[in-house]
C-alpha cells in the first residue's frame, strides 16, 4: 500500500532543512523587531532615570566621585544591552558605569545593584551580602522584592514595564527617593519593624 | 544540527509522502511562513530613538518585546529535562496528555488502541511500559500490578495543566524505583491562577464529543478553589485492513483544588478528583474448552477516587520543607479478564535546606501502603488474589555550587525497603560546568532499579491450550494449558546508566539541547519454561506447563538526544526534536530466551518532531507538526510520517474557536501491535475535530 512511493521525501527534508538553516541564520543576525524598543532597552533607560531621581547619603558619593557604578549581577546579554543604551551616559555630572558580576560575592561598592530574575533563589543572601551598604537595590521582576528587603522591584504589566518601590528600606539605608517616582510607582512594605 | 540534518534527507524508511495533495499545502504554508516573516524583518529598520531622553512616565507607557525566558531551574537542571508549558500544549492542539508527550525528544508514544498507549522514553515500550515513572502533582499514576500506567483512566483538565516536565533517563536517585528509564511529571495550576469560567466543547471525526469546564474563584484574601468537569467519547479506530476494530471509549472525570497562601512562605493544597471510564477492546483469550483460543470484544469499566494534601513552607531564608499525603483508588472491571481494586496511601517529607553559601542538601523519607485484590478468573489471575505491600524510603541528596557557581555537583542517593525485592539503593552522582556565559556541560553516572510488580511474582496467564504429547508423553491425550507465570524468586532489574548533555540557553530566543547515553542493563525480564505441574484454576486442576520469569536477560542501550527550541520573533516560533538509539541485548546462558532480539526490534531507531507555530495577528495563529517515527520491524510497523495542524482564532475576547487536524498522511496507520498480551491492537486514523472555548 505504502510501497510506491519510497523516492518522494527528499524534497521535503531540503525545504524543511534550508527553511531552518535560514531561520537561525536570520535570528543570530537580524535584530528582532528593530522599530520596537526590548523590554531590557527599556529597563536600562529605567535605571538611567532612578539614577536621576535618586539621592544618595554622602558617604556613598566620597569614595568615587566622577563615576555612578551600576552593578549586574544578570546574563551577560542583559549586561551588553545596559551597556549599549546607558553605557555612555552621564547623570548628575557622573559617567555612568556598567559592571558585571557573575556571583553575588562578587559585588563590590556600586550605587545601584540590579539583580536579574535568574537569582531570585539567592535573593535572601545577597541583600544579606549587602545588608546596611547605600545601594539602590533593583530587582528584575522578582516576586517578593521588597518583601524581603529589596528597594525597588520592576514588574511588567501587559508588556508596560511599571515598578514597585518599597520606601521603607531606602529610608533604612538613608536613600532618598524623588517624589516624582515614589508617585509613579505601586508603594510596598517589606514591614520589617512590624516582624522584629 | 546540520550534519544530522543531513542524515535525514538519506532516510532509507522515509515513504511516508503518500499524499502529494498535503504536502503541496504544506509546502506552500511554510513558503508563505517565511516570506512573511523575511519582509516583516526587512520593513522593520526604523532608526532607534534614545531612550533616556523620555521622561520615565512616558517610558511607562512603552510596549515592549518581551522573551520567554527558560526558568532558572530547568537551565541548571542536570538531567535531561524538556519542559512543554500548558500553553505549548494548547498551540499543538493537543486533545490528550499522551499526545503531548510526542513532541519531546527521546519519547516514544505509540497508540496501541482507540484507549490505549505504550509510552516510554529511551526504549522498552510497552503497554504496561515497566521503566517510566509517571506523576500528576505528585501523585504516582504507575500502577504496581502490572506497572504502566492506564491512560484511559488518568486525566486532567487540560486548560489547567500548568506544564508537563519530562526527564528522559535514569531518575530513581531522586524518585525512586522504575523512574529508571525517565519520568514524566505533570503539574497542574495553583487555584489563585485559575478565576473565572471556562466552559469548552467540540466535536470530530475520533474525538465524538469533548465537553469540559472550570470555574475558580477567590474564597478569602488569601484562599482559591476551582472546580472543574470534563467528558470526552472517542470514536472506534480500525483494524489493518480497515474494518471497524469495536474499541470505542468515553470517559468523565471531574475534582476540586483549593489553594491557600495564608502567609508568603506557605502553601497548602487540598485535591479531590474523581474518573469513570468505560470502553471496549478486543482480546485473545484462551479458554479450557474448545476452540480454546477465543478472540472476544470486551467491555471494561475503570473508575478511581484520588484525595490529596500538601502543605509547602519556607521557615527560613535557606530552609523550606514539604509534605504530601495522598489517597488513591481505582477499580478496573472486565467480564472476562479482570475485576479489581487497587489502593494506595502515600506520606511524603522533604526538606530543603542550605547549609551554607554554596551547599544545599536535599532529603526526604516517604511511606506507602499499597493493597489490592484481583479475582482469579481462567484467563488472567493474579495468586493470592490480595495482597498488601508496603513501601518505606528515603533519599539525600547534596547539591555543591563552586567555582562562583560555574560548577555544580551533586551526589545522592534513594534507599527503599520494598515488599517483593527487599532493600534497594539507587545513588547518582551529577556534575555541570558552565564553559561559558549560557553553555553547560553535564554528565550523569546513576545506578537504577525496576522493582518487580505483582504480575511479576504471582500472575498467571494462559497462552495457548497445546495437545499433551508435546510436552511429555505421560500427558498424552490431555489439553495442556501452555501459561506464562510470575516467578517469586524474580529480581529487580538494574540499570547503570551513563550520561552526557550539552544545554545552551540565552535569554534571547535560543535553547538547544542534546544528550547523550550509554546504559547497561541488566537482570531483565526474560522467561523459560519450568517443569510441567498440575495447576488448580478455578477450583479445578488442569495440567499446566509455566512458562516463567527469570532475570536472564542483559544487555546496552546507547542513543543520542537533540531538542530545540528557536523564537524567531515575537510571532514565529520552532521546536525541533530528534532523537536516535540503539539496542544491543542478550541473555545469560544457559537461557534461551529468545526475548532479547525481539525487544530490539520493538523500539523505533529514530524518531524526529518538528513543532512550528506562528501568531498571523493577534487573534489568531497556526502550528504544524511533522512527525517522524522509524519502522519497527519486531512488531511488524512501517515508518510514518504524519502532520498535524492546528489554527486558533479569537473572534473575541471571550470566545476562542480551535480547527485540528491530526494524523494526516495515511488514512490511518499502525503505532504498536500487540505482543504476549491480551489485547489486540487498532490503528489510529486522520482526522478533525472542533473545539471551541469560552473565557469569563
Amino acid at each position: 500500500m505504502r510501497r510506491d512511493v519510497r523516492h518522494t521525501p527528499y524534497i521535503w527534508w531540503l525545504v524543511i532543512i534550508v527553511s531552518v538553516g535560514i531561520s537561525i541564520s536570520y535570528a543570530n543576525t537580524a535584530p528582532k523587531n528593530a522599530g520596537q524598543p526590548t523590554e531590557y532597552e527599556v529597563k536600562a533607560a529605567f535605571l538611567f532615570n532612578f539614577a536621576k531621581f535618586v539621592e544618595w547619603p554622602v558617604s556613598a558619593l566620597v569614595s568615587t566621585d566622577s563615576v555612578l557604578i551600576i552593578g549586574v549581577l544578570a546574563p551577560e546579554d542583559v549586561v551588553d544591552v545596559f551597556k549599549e543604551v546607558i553605557g555612555q551616559k552621564v547623570v548628575k555630572n557622573r559617567r555612568i558605569l556598567i559592571r558585571q558580576y557573575y556571583w553575588y560575592r562578587d559585588i563590590e561598592f556600586c550605587h545601584i545593584l540590579f539583580v536579574g530574575n535568574n537569582e531570585s533563589k539567592r535573593l535572601p543572601r545577597i541583600l544579606n551580602f549587602i545588608k546596611n551598604k547605600p545601594i539602590l537595590t533593583v530587582g528584575d521582576q522578582i516576586e517578593g522584592f521588597a518583601e524581603a528587603g529589596g528597594i525597588i522591584n520592576f514588574v511588567l504589566n501587559d508588556k508596560l514595564v511599571n515598578f514597585e518601590i518599597n520606601p521603607t528600606a531606602a529610608k533604612r539605608l538613608d536613600i532618598q527617593i524623588s517624589s516624582k517616582l515614589l508617585r509613579l510607582a505601586t508603594i510596598v512594605d517589606d514591614d520589617q519593624e512590624a516582624r522584629e | 544540527m546540520f550534519k544530522i540534518s543531513l542524515g535525514w534527507i538519506y532516510s532509507k524508511n522515509a515513504d511516508a509522502m503518500k499524499q502529494q495533495n498535503i504536502h503541496i499545502f504544506l509546502w506552500s504554508l511554510l513558503t508563505i511562513i517565511l516570506c512573511e516573516s523575511l519582509s516583516e524583518m526587512s520593513l522593520a529598520q526604523i532608526d532607534r530613538q534614545d531612550l533616556t531622553l523620555l521622561p520615565i512616565d512616558e517610558l511607562m507607557k512603552i510596549k515592549v518585546i518581551t522573551v520567554s525566558r527558560v526558568p532558572e531551574q530547568y537551565a541548571e537542571a542536570i538531567a535531561a529535562i524538556r519542559v512543554l508549558p500548558g500553553e505549548t500544549l494548547k498551540r499543538a492542539g493537543t486533545s490528550c496528555i499522551p499526545e503531548a508527550l510526542r513532541l519531546v525528544q527521546g519519547v516514544e508514544v505509540a497508540r496501541f488502541d482507540a484507549n490505549k498507549w505504550a509510552i516510554s522514553s529511551r526504549g522498552f515500550n510497552h503497554i504496561f511500559s515497566n521503566k517510566q515513572l509517571v506523576l500528576m502533582d505528585g501523585r504516582s499514576l504507575y500502577t504496581p500490578i502490572w506497572s504502566g500506567v492506564f491512560w484511559d483512566a488518568q486525566d486532567t483538565y487540560l486548560e489547567d495543566i500548568d506544564r508537563i516536565e519530562v526527564i528522559r533517563g535514569s531518575s530513581g536517585s531522586m524518585w525512586g524505583a522504575n523512574a529508571v528509564n525517565g519520568i514524566v511529571n505533570i503539574l497542574t495550576k495553583d487555584a489563585s491562577e485559575t478565576e473565572g469560567l471556562v466552559f469548552n466543547a467540540g466535536t470530530g471525526s475520533e474525538l465524538k464529543l469533548r465537553i469540559g469546564f472550570r470555574y475558580g474563584d477567590q474564597i478569602t484574601d488569601n484562599w482559591y478553589y476551582r472546580i472543574y468537569g470534563k467528558y470526552q467519547q472517542w470514536d472506534n479506530q480500525v483494524l489493518s485492513d480497515g474494518s471497524n476494530a469495536h474499541d470505542t471509549w468515553g470517559q468523565g472525570m471531574g475534582g476540586i483544588r483549593l489553594d491557600g497562601h495564608p502567609d508568603p512562605t506557605t502553601h497548602i493544597s487540598f485535591q479531590m478528583l474523581g474518573y469513570k471510564s468505560s470502553g471496549w477492546h478486543r482480546m485473545k483469550i484462551a479458554f479450557p474448552n474448545p476452540p480454546y483460543i477465543r478472540t472476544t470484544d470486551s467491555n471494561y469499566k475503570t473508575s478511581g477516587l484520588t484525595v490529596l494534601g500538601l502543605l509547602n513552607k519556607q521557615t527560613s531564608d535557606v530552609s523550606h520543607y514539604q509534605l504530601q499525603i495522598y489517597y488513591d483508588y481505582l477499580t478496573r472491571r472486565d467480564p472476562i479478564l479482570i475485576q479489581g481494586w487497587y489502593r494506595a496511601f502515600d506520606l511524603d517529607y522533604q526538606h530543603q535546606w542550605g547549609t551554607c553559601d554554596w551547599n544545599e542538601l536535599l532529603w526526604g523519607m516517604g511511606y506507602r501502603y499499597m493493597s489490592d485484590h484481583i479475582v482469579e478468573t481462567f484467563a488472567l489471575a493474579v495468586i493470592p488474589e490480595r495482597r498488601v505491600y508496603p513501601l518505606y524510603s528515603a533519599f539525600i541528596q547534596d547539591q555543591m555550587h563552586l567555582f562562583s557557581n560555574r560548577l555544580r555537583l551533586i551526589i545522592g542517593s534513594k534507599f527503599e525497603q520494598n515488599e517483593f525485592s527487599g532493600f534497594e539503593y539507587q545513588p547518582n552522582f551529577r556534575v555541570m560546568w558552565d564553559i561559558k556565559q549560557h553553555h553547560h556541560i553535564w554528565g550523569a553516572v546513576a545506578r537504577a532499579v525496576r522493582t518487580p510488580s505483582r504480575a511479576d511474582l504471582d500472575t498467571r496467564f494462559p497462552l495457548e491450550i497445546v495437545p499433551g504429547e508435546e510436552v511429555t508423553p505421560a500427558w498424552t491425550g490431555k489439553k495442556i494449558i501452555v501459561a506464562a507465570t510470575g516467578s517469586k524468586k524474580f529480581k529487580s532489574e538494574i540499570l547503570h546508566a551513563y550520561d552526557l548533555g550539552y544545554r545552551y540557553y540565552s535569554n534571547e530566543n535560543y535553547f538547544i539541547d542534546v544528550a547523550g547515553f550509554y546504559y547497561q542493563y541488566d537482570q531483565l525480564r526474560s522467561y523459560e519454561f519450568g517443569a510441567p505441574r498440575l495447576e488448580t484454576i478455578m477450583g479445578q486442576q488442569y495440567p499446566m506447563l509455566p512458562y516463567m520469569q527469570y532475570n536472564d536477560e542483559y544487555g546496552t542501550v546507547y542513543g543520542i538526544e537533540l531538542g530545540m527550541d528557536c523564537e524567531l520573533n515575537d510571532d514565529w516560533r520552532f521546536h525541533g526534536a530528534y532523537s536516535q538509539l540503539k539496542m544491543d541485548l542478550k541473555v545469560h546462558p544457559p537461557s534461551t530466551y529468545p526475548g532479547s532480539e525481539g525487544h530490539e526490534g520493538e523500539t523505533p531507531e529514530r524518531q524526529y518532531t518538528f513543532f512550528t507555530t506562528w501568531d498571523i495577528s493577534k487573534r489568531q495563529d497556526v502550528s504544524v507538526i511533522f512527525r517522524y517515527v522509524d519502522a519497527v520491524p519486531g512488531l511488524k510497523i512501517d515508518s510514518y510520517f504524519v502532520t498535524d495542524l492546528n489554527y486558533r482564532v479569537r473572534i473575541n475576547d471571550h470566545v476562542e474557536l480551535n480547527l485540528v487536524a491530526q494524523n494526516l498522511g495515511y488514512p490511518h496507520h499502525a503505532e504498536f501491535r500487540e505482543g504476549p498480551i491480551p489485547f489486540i491492537s487498532s490503528e489510529v486514523k486522520q482526522s478533525v475535530f472542533t473545539n471551541l472555548i469560552w473565557r469569563y
